[in-house]
């Protein structure tokens, strides 16, 4: 089956219409894409097409930590006229608000597909039937199907679609994230009914084992029918007497098994909760216990306290004092530090002062000199430049003592300073940083303590310890009936036996007894065919489950290989027997599951497994694959999903998902048709653009 | 299981049913039939009295040859 059209028309979020899809031009590429944010409209067109085949849609909701489902409603008067908040809210009416308050004439949906090579084309209308409808009551269906363009018969159109598609399996074709999400939930817990009955489901094991029940009920059935015929041929004989007998008694077993087994079933029910009360209820023991730990907490705390203020008390002992003085000493350096570097500038000051002297000195005294030489003659100082010279001299001479005189003052500080420093080293200042700060963390632990310990104790004190005694009680005496009912059952099925085997000599006698009838004989063979086909069955059955199952963990550890960033961390996928699925890592431990992408990923090999080891070739429609799966792998599940053209792919992606422009870009050639789904305001309407391919 | 891996209830079913020895012969015609029943009606689960009806038809006629081919 392959979905050729899809017109949708005042459903959901779209008003009037119609509003189409059309994937009829494949070129050879079955690969579709549906781009838009949350809550414009994706979602919607899954649904129109589930409401178009199977007349229905359900709205599903955790409620109470308990998965309820009911059908959507086509209108509810109360939320869509008067705005009020219907009870069950969640459950969304089909028809379109709009439509609805503007008196619609019809909701429609057109689907137009094709299976094995003939075309169909279906149309389902609801239609009010009266002209305010306040309820479904007042609203009508329609349906035509055309195969081929010959129409097939109202009664009939049911069935046919339901042999083209069952909607039993429908879920494993319009994969909304609800189903992923729930799937990869139940996947991983085994020994669920449900996830067992969908998985059988889809493979077709129904085929073998239901039928198989069938065979053996029949054979029960004509084998009662023939004792009863042998008993009615042997009327009066003291075997056939004796045989209504046994069967009496072996009816009775058999209703007195299925009576304790109930009441057995009951008990442990009852027991199981007892369990779950008294889990949760902490006992006077588990109290004391945690008031105990608390005291050693407070008690190992306060050792350790003492510990450090002795430590403390050492550390001040034996050299506090430099702690003291410490930073008086630091003080003390640098004052010491700035007379020090003083005297340096003060001495550097009268050492340039002072060949500034003798150079006025020599001013003041020059008078000229003739070279005997060269007869050269230099010029002396003039009496004005002596005077000034001279002067110079004296005030130099006044500023060097001066200074000199500062630098004696200043003493020796250099020297001063390396002994101060040598004791400012030696002062542990950090050993003490060290025992304040733990001072500080055992007394916040002890605090935390006593606080917890207070708490235990209101507890201990307000514990209703005989309501706890009193359920262990009644535990103890359920198991006690428990045990009772099972010794009497254990009873019963000896009776059954005993009964049973002597049922079989007497049969055997009965049928020696006298001459067979037609319709005996005809059972007998009848019995005699039920018995094999029901021994094949089973044989069938236990061969398809294995294979079927190989099948499924091959082709998901292939398709998570695929999708997987780090495929080399895996080794593969295993499902069980009971279909739980487990993710064995390189190294051959199972992968914790705790990672809600991985889970994800794995839901939709898994998904992919069934579906193709099922055979059935059924457009699938993919919707937000996964939201918490990363966006490489969402990539790489489009490649691989895009990649087979065996049948129908129709990703829907909202802008958290794959992006419309990249994804084009990237995977252009893949797809046949891509649309984007937005919402109008102008309209109040969700539209659907087709985007223009590569 | 084919060539790829893919599962085939009918071909199971009929491969058990020509592999186990019948208590007579039954041709492989009602073989089929049977097969085919079973198949199609794996998805309904409460309304099988129809599947019951129509098996036991086939059975019936199959029970009703043996006897009479024994006579």
């Amino acid at each position: 089956m392959r979905i050729e059209r899809i017109s949708i028309k005042n459903f959901g979020s779209y008003f009037e219409g119609p509003h189409e899809i059309s994937m009829k031009d494949t070129s050879g590429i079955d690969g579709y894409a549906i781009f838009g944010q949350i809550g414009r409209g994706k979602t919607t067109i899954i649904k129109a097409v589930h409401w178009g085949l199977y007349g229905e849609v359900m709205a599903s909701s955790i409620i109470g930590g308990k998965l309820h489902e009911k059908p959507r409603p086509y209108i509810d008067y109360n939320k869509q006229k008067e705005g009020l908040e219907a009870e069950g809210g969640w459950c969304l009416p089909l028809v379109n608000n709009n439509a609805f308050r503007q008196g619609f004439d019809e909701m429609v949906i057109e689907v137009d597909f094709e299976h094995e090579g003939s075309n169909y084309s279906l149309i389902r209308i609801a239609k009010p039937k009266v002209k305010n409808p306040k309820n479904d009551k007042n609203m009508g269906m329609e349906i035509s199907l055309t195969m081929d363009k010959r129409s097939i018969e109202k009664h009939r159109i049911e069935n046919t679609i339901e042999k083209i598609m069952p909607e039993a399996i429908s879920q494993f074709f319009f994969v909304e994230v609800d189903n992923i999400g729930a799937f990869s939930e139940l996947l991983f817990s085994s020994q669920n009914p449900s996830i067992v009955e969908q998985v059988e489901l889809i493979l077709g094991i129904p085929a073998i084992d239901k039928s198989e029940e069938d065979f053996q009920k029949k054979k029960n059935q004509h084998s009662r029918k023939r004792k009863k015929l042998m008993r009615d041929a042997n009327k009066g004989k003291d075997v056939a007497t004796e045989h209504a007998t046994c069967e009496a008694k072996i009816e009775q077993a058999k209703k007195d098994i299925a009576n304790y087994r109930e009441q057995i079933d009951s008990l442990n029910h009852e027991i199981d909760e007892i369990d779950e009360k008294l889990e949760d209820e902490p006992t006077a023991t588990d109290l004391m216990a945690r008031k105990k730990d608390c005291m050693k907490n407070i008690e190992d705390a306060e050792i350790k306290l003492k510990e450090h203020f002795e430590d403390r008390r050492m550390l001040i002992k034996n050299g506090f004092w430099k702690v003291l003085v410490k930073k008086g000493i630091t003080n003390a350096i640098e004052r010491l530090t700035v007379a020090e570097n003083r005297k340096e500038d003060l001495q550097k000051q009268i050492n340039l002062e002072g060949i500034q002297r003798t150079h006025h000195n020599e001013l003041a005294v020059d008078k000229g000199v003739d070279c005997k030489v060269c007869g050269n003659k230099t010029e002396g100082s003039s009496p004005d430049e002596m005077t000034k010279a001279a002067k110079k001299v004296i005030e130099l001479d006044e500023s060097i003592k001066s200074k000199q005189e500062e630098i004696d003052s200043i003493g020796r500080p250099g020297k001063e300073i390396s002994g101060l420093a040598k004791i400012k080293t030696n002062v542990s200042l950090m050993a003490m940083d060290e025992i304040e700060f733990a001072i500080g963390r055992l007394e916040t632990t002890i605090f935390n303590e006593i606080t917890k310990k207070k708490a235990v104790e209101d507890e201990l004190r307000n514990h209703d310890e005989l309501s706890i005694q009193k359920m262990k009680n009644d535990r103890d005496t359920t198991m006690k009936n428990v045990g009772d009912l099972e010794g009497e059952e254990k009873a019963a099925i000896k009776i059954l036996k005993i009964e049973e085997e002597k049922e079989d000599k007497l049969s055997t006698q009965l049928e020696n007894a006298g001459t067979q009838s037609l319709q005996i004989k005809q059972l007998k063979a009848k019995i005699d065919i039920y018995n094999w086909l029901s021994d094949c069955f089973k044989k069938a059955m236990n061969e398809f489950k294995q294979e079927a199952r190989e099948s499924v963990q091959k082709i998901a550890t292939d398709a998570f290989m695929e999708m997987e960033t780090e495929p080399e961390k895996y080794d593969r996928i295993e499902v069980g027997d009971d279909w739980s699925v487990k993710l064995i890592e390189a190294d051959g431990n199972v992968a914790p599951a705790g990672n809600p992408g991985t889970r994800q990923t794995l839901a939709v090999c898994v998904f992919d497994g069934l579906r193709r080891t099922s055979n059935l070739q059924f457009p699938t429609f993919f919707d937000n694959p996964g939201s918490n799966i990363s966006d490489e792998v969402i990539q790489n599940m489009a490649e691989y999903f895009w990649r087979d053209n065996s049948s129908q792919m129709v990703m829907l992606s909202h802008s958290g998902g794959l992006k419309e422009e990249e994804t084009i870009e990237k995977y252009g050639e893949k797809l046949s048709g891509a649309w984007r789904v937005v919402y109008d305001s102008e309209s109040s309407s969700s539209i659907i653009e087709e985007l223009l391919m590569k | 299981m084919g060539e790829n891996n893919i599962t085939d209830t009918k071909n199971i079913i009929l491969e058990w049913l020509n592999k186990e020895k019948a208590p007579f012969e039954i041709d492989s015609d009602s073989k089929e039939l049977i097969a085919d029943l079973c198949v199609e009606w794996q998805y309904e689960k409460q309304n099988r009295e129809k599947f019951e009806k129509e098996i036991d038809k086939i059975i019936s006629e199959l029970a009703k040859k043996q006897l009479e081919s024994s006579v």
